[in-house]
Formats: structure tokens, sequence, C-alpha cells
């Protein structure tokens, strides 16, 4: 246990002292220099060194060679409290990216006067986000989950001026806090059955043996926990409440950045620690393992997501209704079980994560504009504001799963991976009622389309006026939606390799 | 050479949208201008590169494709492919659309929109050559949907009236489900064959035949959705006769010419898929076609608004079509579909010259001896309506009799029976329109100061008028004749002889058409050279009602299926979500922002135990489901 | 270990649902410590003496004690009706089905036929050789957790100025509202 070295491992996890040291620098200058600079002029500077934190952690991930795959002696001695391959980096530069695009949506909202923690804890919450990644192991996996979690329910209690923002991060608390306890449950059965918390040797103890009842409780357990974080049916009840009452660029960031960590987390944990206890979750061969239990979360998700989102009169609670929708499309991907299924997964809770950041910075300035999300406030934005309906009909459409966009790219491969996977089709069923069901999403996303462009505004015509940076920002995610969807490959490609690489470990 | 050339075909159009939406939104006449360059240069391009084609002896030429996606199993490019089936289509799409873009010029003139117009139809000339040219499933997939979407655009155009709106909707959400069967259908065919490429699909499937067969039916019926949905086929019929709310030339391009064509031209693209023995995919593709083609064709009997005859007629003909795929003639399927693209295109201009000489007025029964004020659109009418009935020697008679002599060669006696009688049904509905818009006498003001339309627009009636006389022979069925049967003679060599080839090569088809035409023919004169009034009502009663309400479909799915599925479905979804969110648990928010106040708040109302609960509950379901059945 | 294990843990469950079903908060308070004192106890009697002793110091020392005070500090402690919601029968019937499941599983598993392991005897300096070397980042992860809650505590306890910026706005804006629903909170109140 001797020779460990703390410079090594401080260079190992560089990006996440990045951020974190950026987290505390916004707050200390924030809280020092800048308590009575004017608002806005305090939100630059603030962001400025967010965006820095974040942007050097990038350039580190992406300019330093990640670690050969013997590990180094000071590697090896965190045994999976850390892990770090190609993979694993693609992610963190998403979620990044994802924080950057959070940062630059908060912009615009004026809700609150304490800035630097808001930018602290967005900070915090992606520090969070990046352990949960890396982590091989479930106590770290429970940590980091932790962190991310507590950040975003303060996160979402953040506008004080709002009751419901209140009411809303106290439901997403106690609900989150109770799916906590029963994941923790879960996760000290896993313990207790294979004697580790490691991913690997929790594979090696378990997939020999006959499948024991108890791990499959387990596993229940776990499943709760994470259907909890990516707002899966039965346990989304917290998220339409959650999504309506949290600040905008809140609900943005919980809606992206979150999802994409829980969800590669979870196809994680699935995949290799409980590899050997997969079960059949072909239509009426059910046998007990986890792919049951995902695929019957997966398919209440589609329905109950779409259907409920079609009678939505907020477009923030309509996004949260289809976010439960997607979380159920994308567990499809980890339904395959397979690479190509992972791959599929994260391409497309990455490009969903993109989406629905620049469809949330639209609902952020219009909600700033006319005071509030019902969609009836998008009535005549086509015209009121040519660039940002142009923006917010690509995000639509993408959601919606339209060529040539990233949604509809997303969501074939991610059918082509489900449907190939295990023999015989056996995802065939729920492959089948996620196209007819995204059939279905068409109808809620026209409406918001329909006032945007069909219905005039009737109270207030003029145009709306949008800063050039929001501009910029939204017109830049609207592109890389496009060019995702048009040119998949310059995000998949870089995953499949990845997984490949990260596979022959 | 020429396949850069056919890449310069395909994206002519696109540029013309970019130019259109990036320098010249504000410039209505150059945007135009600019439209309709792109769209006559494609066609002049697609000439050329046929003209070679024709010169080779190849089957097709050589495929242009660009890597797209690589991914372990999953291969999908871009690429062309330009064989006589898709370059037959290329030249129709140009071809008619020029001559739409032109005639549009005229139409649109004073609309407002003018710009948008063009942008859209140039979008909608890009994504429909995109479908015609794919060599692979997920391209012409993706096309597929950008027709649609562009479609949408047009349908929508003048988006302020609410039917318009709805009308949009309904084409929309028809779609929708057409689409869904298609990409399953797709899915499907990559799980079992492994690939996307046409030409792959068709080398692969000889020695997976084994694997393909028990999916074979259930394949081709989930891709004959899609055509289902976009050929507007029983049951998904509703969506088109509602299209017609769109500008005219709209309807002449879109809704008869190309883009409802594109079903039939999918399945002919993907007939060996569809040709495989033991499947049944074929003969139920045959009886919805035969079914659609009789249904639309009563329909049309009985409608008062010139577009909405057409429109109907066209639901008919594409039903013809549909049949003629599903009775494996492919070849006579594609001829009809060109030689319709003609006259119905004709006719739909003609409508619209009709309209616009109205004043925008689409009752029949308001016009009258127009034969005397628009003397052009008259005549060209008239040769649309002989060709769309099958009068020989013009085109529509050699596309109907090559469909019926397929119905005869491969026995399906019930089917040609049918398709006589709706050849019957179309010459008396074309005639009665004929006879009630340019004969009688005027019976409104309008009618009486009824005028010409502009040489722009008389001038592609002219054009397409010759091509509906002589496009039966020209050879356009031995030109489908190389690609599904490369192996068989073409029965017709020199003019005279391919004149009269019908009735040496299948007499009785041939007779038994011209005898439904002059049965047709005879009945409308009949009934209405000199009728003020349409006596049909009177005469057949309860079945004249049902035929103009359109047999009650569109208020079944509006009444029934609709409120009973997804609106009710949604409903129900949305009840339970509330009552667990809000009623049960927490009232709305109300109060302090206190934090502290509230969390005790919700302690006091017991909302906090009924949280646990539902989570506990859910808990215990899915352990029941997993660890005790 | 059979009798002292079911004297501490009925001591425990007693003080458990004692916490959840008085209505002086005083005395759930203390209740709850009790429950802390008896999980103490378990720990200690699985010789895990050292959690059993964090348990001990970190739970009854801090938590608990901090829970009277501010019972204490902000309001008064006597809840106006029972805590007890209406729907008590069904939520006992579901946990009682999730205990039921969760026996028959634990009871059918290998690991209830697994022989004990022997007792490990780990010193409180290799707990901390561990947390500073292979456990390092999980307790690194854990102090920016703490940060974090500590910012929210500020965040939510501090009240917010009213007046500066567009404040006081909202507030001010909807009392009708916020009435509305207050009445609504009323008659549900009385409905359960």
């Amino acid at each position: 246990m001797s020779g460990i070295s703390y410079s090594e491992i401080l260079k190992l996890v560089a990006p996440e002292m990045l951020v974190s040291l950026a987290a505390l620098a916004v707050l200390a200058i924030d809280l020092l220099v800048m308590r009575e600079a004017p608002q806005r002029y305090r939100f630059w500077t603030g962001a400025a060194f967010a965006g820095l934190g974040c942007g050097l952690a990038i350039a580190w991930l992406l300019a330093m060679n990640p670690p050969p795959h013997s590990m180094s002696a000071g590697l090896s001695l965190l045994q999976g409290t850390y892990a770090d391959d190609v993979l694993v980096r693609l992610v963190k530069v998403a979620l990044l990216v994802m924080t950057l695009f959070t940062l630059a949506i908060s912009m615009e909202s004026n809700f609150t006067d304490h800035i630097g923690e808001y930018l602290a804890l967005i900070l915090l919450a992606t520090v969070g986000m990046m352990f949960l990644v890396s982590s091989e192991n479930l106590l770290m996996v429970f940590i980091s989950l932790e962190l991310t979690s507590l950040s975003l329910y303060i996160l979402t209690a953040f506008n004080k001026r709002n009751v419901e923002s209140a009411e809303a991060a106290l439901k997403y608390f106690l609900f989150g806090g109770m799916s906590a306890a029963f994941t923790l449950f879960g996760l000290s059965l896993v313990y207790g059955l294979a004697g580790s918390i490691q991913f690997s040797e929790i594979y090696s103890k378990l997939h020999a043996a006959k499948i024991d009842t108890l791990l499959l409780a387990a596993i229940v357990m776990t499943v709760i926990g994470f259907g909890f974080k990516i707002a899966a049916v039965p346990f989304h009840l917290w998220a339409p409440d959650a999504y309506q009452g949290a600040p905008t660029p809140s609900a943005a960031f919980i809606a992206s950045g979150s999802k994409v960590a829980s969800f590669f987390i979870f196809a994680k944990l699935m995949m290799q620690a409980f590899a050997g206890a997969e079960g059949n979750g072909a239509w009426r061969h059910f046998t007990p393992g986890w792919l049951p239990v995902v695929a019957t979360v997966a398919a209440c998700s589609m329905l109950l997501g779409n259907l409920a989102a079609i009678v939505q009169g907020n477009v923030k609670r309509l996004l949260a209704y289809s976010a439960i929708a997607h979380a159920g499309y994308a567990l499809l991907g980890l339904l395959s079980n397979s690479q190509q299924g992972m791959s599929s997964l994260i391409y497309y809770i990455v490009t969903y994560g993109l989406t629905v950041l620049g469809a949330f910075g639209v609902v952020a300035i219009v909600e700033e504009r006319t005071g509030d999300a019902s969609i009836s406030s998008f009535a005549g934005l086509g015209r009121r504001q040519p660039l940002l309906g142009l923006c917010m009909m690509v995000f639509m459409l993408s959601l919606a799963g339209i060529p040539p966009l990233a949604g509809f790219f997303g969501k074939f491969y991610l059918f082509t991976a489900a449907i190939g996977a295990g023999k015989d089709m056996g995802m065939l069923w729920l492959v089948i009622f996620a196209i007819a069901m995204s059939a279905v999403s068409l109808y809620y996303y026209l409406q918001v389309l329909k006032q945007i462009y069909v219905v005039p505004a009737v109270e207030d015509s003029r145009p709306i006026v949008v800063p050039v940076s929001s501009r910029i920002i939204l017109s830049l995610l609207a592109l890389v939606v496009v060019v995702l969807g048009c040119a998949p490959e310059l995000l998949l490609g870089r995953l499949i390799t990845a997984i490949k690489l990260a596979s022959h470990q | 050479m020429f396949e850069n050339l056919a890449w310069l075909i395909l994206f002519l159009p696109l540029l013309s949208v970019a130019a259109i939406t990036l320098f010249t939104r504000s410039k209505p006449r150059a945007s135009a201008q600019i439209s309709i360059f792109a769209v006559i240069a494609a066609f002049v391009l697609s000439l050329i590169v046929f003209v070679f084609f024709r010169g080779s002896e190849t089957n097709s030429l050589p495929q242009a494709s660009v890597p797209w996606l690589w991914v372990g199993d999953f291969k999908a490019d871009i690429g062309l492919r330009l064989d006589a089936l898709s370059l037959g289509m290329m030249l129709i799409v140009t071809g008619v659309g020029s001559l739409i873009h032109i005639y549009s010029w005229g139409y649109m003139k004073d609309d407002p929109g003018f710009a948008r117009y063009f942008a859209s139809l140039s979008l909608f000339t890009f994504s429909m050559l995109g479908i015609v040219m794919a060599d692979n499933f997920l391209m012409m997939f993706i096309f597929w949907e950008l027709v649609g979407i562009s479609s949408y655009l047009l349908i929508g155009f003048w988006y302020e009236k609410a039917s318009a709106a709805d009308a949009c909707k309904k084409a929309f959400l028809t779609n929708r489900i057409g689409d869904f069967g298609f990409l399953l259908g797709i899915l499907m065919v990559w799980a079992v064959l492994g690939s996307l490429n046409f030409q792959d699909l068709e080398i692969r499937l000889v020695p997976h035949m084994k694997d393909y067969a028990p999916v074979a039916t259930a394949a081709g019926l989930l891709i004959f959705c899609g055509a289902m949905g976009k050929s507007a086929q029983f049951p998904l019929h509703v969506w088109l006769p509602d299209a017609m709310e769109g500008p005219t030339p709209v309807s002449a391009l879109i809704h008869a010419a190309t883009m409802v064509a594109a079903g039939v031209y999918m399945l002919c693209r993907v007939f060996f898929l569809l040709n495989v023995p033991g499947s049944h995919a074929l003969e139920v593709i045959a009886w919805i076609g035969g079914f659609t083609a009789l249904l639309a064709a009563l329909i049309a009997v009985q409608q008062n608004d010139i577009k909405r005859i057409l429109a109907y007629s066209t639901l008919s003909q594409l039903g013809y079509m549909v049949m003629s795929v599903g009775m494996s003639g492919p070849t006579a399927a594609m001829y009809h579909l060109t030689t319709h693209a003609f006259f119905k295109a004709l006719l739909f201009l003609g409508a619209g010259s009709v309209i616009y000489a109205m004043h925008h007025e689409q009752n029949i029964w308001r016009m009258g001896a127009l034969k005397k004020k628009a003397p052009a659109t008259y005549w060209t009418f008239m040769v649309g309506t002989l060709a769309l009935s099958g009068v020989w020697p013009l085109s529509g008679f050699y596309s109907k009799d090559s469909i019926l002599a397929q119905a005869l060669e491969t026995n399906h006696i019930a089917l040609f029976v049918l398709g006589v009688f709706v050849a019957l049904l179309t010459t008396f509905y074309m005639f009665r329109l004929v006879f009630v818009v340019f004969f009688g006498g005027a019976r409104s003001e309008a009618a009486d100061h009824a005028h010409e339309s502009p040489d722009v627009m008389t001038w592609p009636l002219r054009i397409l008028a010759v091509m509906s006389i002589i496009g039966g022979v020209m050879g356009i069925e031995g030109l489908y004749t190389k690609q599904f049967a490369p192996n068989a003679e073409g029965h017709a060599a020199g003019f005279g002889q391919q004149l009269l080839a019908p009735f040496s090569h299948s007499p009785l088809a041939a007779y038994l058409g011209l005898f439904a035409v002059i049965m047709g023919l005879g009945a409308a004169y009949a009934l209405y050279s000199r009728s003020l009034f349409d006596p049909l009502p009177e005469k057949l009663g309860w079945l004249s009602r049902a035929m103009r309400n359109r047999f009650y479909f569109d208020e079944l799915y509006e009444r029934v299926i609709i409120p009973f599925t997804q609106e009710a479905l949604a409903k129900f979804a949305n009840a339970i979500d509330r009552w667990i969110i809000s009623g049960f648990m927490v009232r709305g928010a109300s109060g302090t922002t206190d934090l502290v106040g509230r969390a005790l708040r919700l302690l006091q109302t017991g909302s906090l135990q009924t949280y646990a609960f539902l989570l506990v509950a859910g808990v215990a379901l899915v352990l029941y489901l997993v660890l005790l059945r | 270990m059979g009798i002292t294990f079911a004297i501490i843990a009925a001591l425990t469950l007693v003080s458990a649902i004692a916490a959840m079903s008085l209505r002086n908060l005083v005395h759930c308070a203390l209740s709850l410590a009790v429950t802390f004192a008896g999980i103490a106890a378990m720990y200690l009697q699985l010789d895990a003496q050292f959690v059993g002793f964090a348990q001990i110091l970190v739970y009854i020392g801090a938590v608990a004690i901090l829970i009277v005070f501010a019972i204490l500090l902000t309001r008064s402690s006597e809840t106006p009706q029972p805590v007890i919601s209406r729907s008590w029968i069904m939520g006992i019937v579901i946990a009682l089905a999730v205990f039921g499941v969760l026996t028959k599983v634990i009871l059918s598993s290998s690991i209830a036929q697994r022989e004990l392991p022997a007792k490990p005897a780990p010193t409180v300096r290799q707990i901390g050789d561990q947390l500073m070397t292979r456990y390092v980042l999980p307790l690194e992860a854990i102090g920016l957790l703490l940060t974090a809650a500590t910012i929210g505590a500020v965040i939510i306890a501090m009240h917010d100025k009213k007046g500066r910026g567009d404040g006081g706005q909202n507030v001010n804006s909807t009392p009708s509202r916020a009435e509305a629903h207050q009445h609504a909170d009323e008659t549900h109140n009385l409905i359960t």
C-alpha cells in the first residue's frame, strides 16, 4: 500500500480538478470582488471564469494521451474508483460542452442575485457527473450520483421569487432521497452477494453462478435509482414539476448533462457488472434478469411520456414528458446489450441533450420576454423573431425524429441496434412500439410549431429583441443538430473506435 | 462523368433553395427565375444522361456513391442509382416539374408569398429527385420524409386559411402512419438481409432466401404501408382530397404527377423483395389497389368541386397502378404512372386555368359554356380527358390496356372486371365534368365574364397535351421492360405496329376497354350534355348521398377512430398523471417560498407518505414482475 | 447473539415508528435519537467498532441535537393534526408486501446458506489508510458534496432582498393566485 503518488493522481483527475477550482474561483471572486457590481457584469465575469475552467478541462481531455492500457502503479492503487479511457473522455467532453451551453443559456435569464453560487453549483454538478462517468466502482457511483443530485436539487430551488421553484425542488429532493435509499440498499445487496464493489469483480463473481433471486432484487433496486435519474416511468413523478418549476437553465441542465452521465454509467453498470444476469426481454419469453425490468420501464416511459405530452399546455412541462419518452427510446440502446447498443445509446443521448438544451434556450428567452412558458406565448414567434422560430423548428423536428436532423439518425441507429440484438429479433416488439410512439410524438411537437408559425400573436406582436450572443449560441446548437444529422460519423465514428478500444482493455 | 452530372441534377434545386432563402427572399421575380432555371437545367441534364443511357447497352449506369456512415455491420451510403426506372422518373419529375414551374409564374403572380412558394417548390423537386435517385433504403427514407415536409409546406402555403392548416395536419399524420410501417419494414429487411443498398439486397436475396421467405409477407406489407401513405391507398386515402387546399399548380405537381406516384415508384424499385415465392404481399397489394380504384371512382362521380373530382380521379388511377404492381406488372404500373403524369398534370393545370378564369370559383355547377371563353384551355383539357378515359390512340389507352392485359395474363379475372368497370366510371365522371364546365349555358355571373389565361399558363398546357397524345407510342413501355424483364423482346418495333399493338397482343382487354369508354361517354352525354343541375341524386338516392359524402370515411375517422384512440389515450394518461402528481399528492403551489414551512406542510397534508407509498408501490410491482411470476 | 439482537431490533423499530407518528416534534426528534442509538448498537454487536462509534458521535451527538435545535428555534413544536395520512392501510399493505418479497428472496438466496465469514478486525488506522490511498477520490468527492450542500443550505435559508432588480415583482404580482391555492390547500386538508 505504499508508494502512492498523489501527484500522479492529481494529474489523472486534472479535468475534474480544473472544474472544481473554477467553481471555487467563481464563488470567491463573486463574493469578494464583484459584490457591488451590476448584475450583468457579475454574470459575465463569473461565466467567463467558469467557461475558462471547462474549456481548460476539455483541452486537457483532448490533448493528453489517454493512459496506456497497462496501468501505472499510482493508478492501480485507485482500483476502479477512477477509470480513464478514450470513451470516458469522449463522454466527459460532451458533458463539458453541455455545461458550457448551459452557462451560455443562463446568461439571459434573471432569476437570482446569487450569481456566484449559481455558477459554482453548476460546475460542482458537472464535477459530479464527470466522476460518475469515470467510476467503475459502486461506492464511487453512489457518491458522485449524490454529488450531482444534490447540486441539481439546489439549482432547481434557485428561483426564490417563484413559488413553483421551491415546490419543484422539494419534490425532486424527496423523491431523490427515497430512490437513493433504494439504490443504496440494492448496491449493498450486490456487495453482500459478490463481496466486492468493483464492476469487474462483481462480474467475475456473479456471471458463472445461477442467477440468485436476491441478485434480481438487488438489480431492481439499482434500476430504481437510475430510473429516477433518467426520469423513466414509474420513477418519473418528479420530472414534470421539476422541469416546469425550476429556472429554465437548471431544467435544461437536468435534461441534458445529468441524463448523459446517468445513462452512460447505468449502461456500463448493467452491461459490465451484471453481464451474467441479463435474462430475456423478448415478448412472451421473459426470463428474470435486468433486460425484462428495463424493457418494462422503457415501454411504460414511451407510452406515458408521449401520451401525456399531447395534452400539456406548458412547453417546459411538455419537454418534461417528452424527456420521459426519450428516456424510453434511449433505453433501447441499453436493451441491445451490445457494443452497437452502447454507441447508439451514447449518440442518441448526447444529440438529445444538445437538442433539448437548444429548445430550453429558446424557451428561456420566450419566457423572459412574455412572462410564461405556456404554448400560447409562442404564438407568432415565427414572425416576431424568425431566427428563434427557425431554431425551435429544428429542435422540435429533431426531437420528433425527422430526417435529416440528428434526432432521426439517432433513432434509426438505436432501432437497428435493438432489432439486431439477441437472436430472432427478440426486441422487435419494443421497436415496433417505439416507432409507433415516435409517430405519435410528432403530434405534440407540431402543436408547438403550429403556434410558432400559424397562430398569430394575440396581445403583443412586436418583434422580440434577442441579444447577439444568444442568437449565436442558439444558431450554433441548431447547426450542430443539423450537422450531426447529416454527418453522424463525426461523433459516431469516434464513439465506435472508443468503445472498441475500451472493450479490449 | 455522368455520375457527376447526376449529382448536379440532384443538387441544382437545392442550390436554388439556398440562393432564394439567403439572397433573393425579398425579390420575388428573381427568386422565381432562379427556381425555374434550376429545374429546367436539371431537366436538360437528365435528358443528356438519359440519351447516353439509351445509347449504352447496359442495364444501369455505374453507381456513384459516397460512403456516408460505415460503422460495424451498419453501412449506409449516399449513392445514386441510374437505371431505366430512375431515369424515366427523373425525366417526369424535372420535365413535368419545369412546365409546372413556368405555369406557376402566371398563376401565382399576385401572391405575396411568391418567393417562399418557389423556394418550397424547389425544395420539393430536390427531395423528390432524392427518392428517385436513391440507391438505398435509408437515403430513400430520408428523402421520403423530406418530400413529406416540403409538400406540407406547400399544402399549408395559404396557412392563413384554417382549412389549409387542417389539411396539412391531416396529410402529415396520415403519412406518419404509413411511414411507421415503412420504417419498420426497412428495419426488418435490414435485420434479415443485412444491407440497405438495393443492389446488394437483390444479390443477397438469392442465398438468404431461406431466411427471408418466412418474413417476406410481413416485410412486404410493411414496406407497402409506406406506399399506402404516400400514394393514398385505402384506408389512408383521406388526406389526398383535402390536400387540394394548396395552390393548384402544387396539386398538379405533387398530388397528381410526382409525389403521390412515389409510392408506386418505390414498390417497383423494391419489387424483387415483394415478388418472393411464398409471399402473399402482392396479392394483398393488388386487392387494396383495386379497391381504392373502385372506391375513388365511385366517389368522383358525385363530387362538385373541380379539383376534388380530379383528386379522386388521381386516387383511382393510383389504385390502378398499385393493382398492377400487385399483379406482378411493374412495367405496366410504371407505364401508366408516366402517361398519367402527363395527362393528370395537364388536367390539373387546365383546372387551374379554369379556376383562374373564374376568379377562384371551384364549383362546377357555377361554371358552364367555357368552351368559347377559354378555347385553349378547353382543347387541352379535352385532350387530357380523352387520354385519361383511355381513348385510342391517346397515351392513356395504351397504359391502361397494358394493365388490363396484365390482369388477364396473370388470371386475375375479378380484378380485370373491376378494372374495366373503373374505366367506365372514369370516362363517365370525366365527361360529366367536361360537359358541365365547358358546354351548356353559363350558370353564374363569373362564368359569363370568364376569360382565357395568359400565354405563360396556356403554353405548358399545350406541351402537356402533345405529350398526352403521343405518350403511348414513344416507346416508354419498352424502356421499363428493359428494366424489369431485360430478356423479353419488345413487342413493337415500328410506329404503325406500335399504334395497333394492343389489339393484336391482347385483343380482349383492348376491345373491352374501348367498350367501357363508349358506355361511359354515352351515359355522361345522356345525363349531362344539357342539364342545369345534377340528375343523379334523384335517380340513385342514398347511394348518391354516400358517394357525395365520400362514403363517410372522413366522418368515421374523425368521430370514431381519432377520439377513441389518440385523444382518449392522451386524456387518460394525463388524468392519471395529474391525479398522482397534483391531486393526490401535493396541491398546487401555494404559501410562501420558505422551504422549511413547505416541508412541514407536505408532512402535515400526508403528501409525503403518499410519495413514499407510490414509490414503494412501483418497487413492489417491479419486484413482483421479476421475481414471483 | 439472538436475544440481544432481538431487543436492539425491537427498540430500533419501535423508536422509528414513534419518530414517524408522534405529534410533538421534540418527542419525534428524541425518538429518532433512540433509533440512531439502536443502529449504533447493532454495528457494535457486529464488531464494527469504528462505524458504531462514528454513528454515535455523528448522528446522536450532532445530527439529532441539531434537529432539536432547529425545531426549538423555528416554530411551535405541536403539529395541528394527526400526521398519519388516510391511506395508511394501503401503505402498510404495500410495505408488508415488499417486506415479504424481500424476506422470501433473502431466505431462498444462497447467502442464507453461506457460512459466516471470519470477523475482520479492521483498525481505525487501516480504515484511515484506505481512505487516503485507494478511496482518496471518493473522499474528495464527498468533500465537494459537502461544499455543494453548504452552498445550498445558505442559499435556501437566506432571505432574498426584495426590491432589488425585479425581485419583489413576481411575488407581489400573484397574491390572488397564491390565495386561491391556499384555499384549495385548506379544502384538501379538510378532506384528508
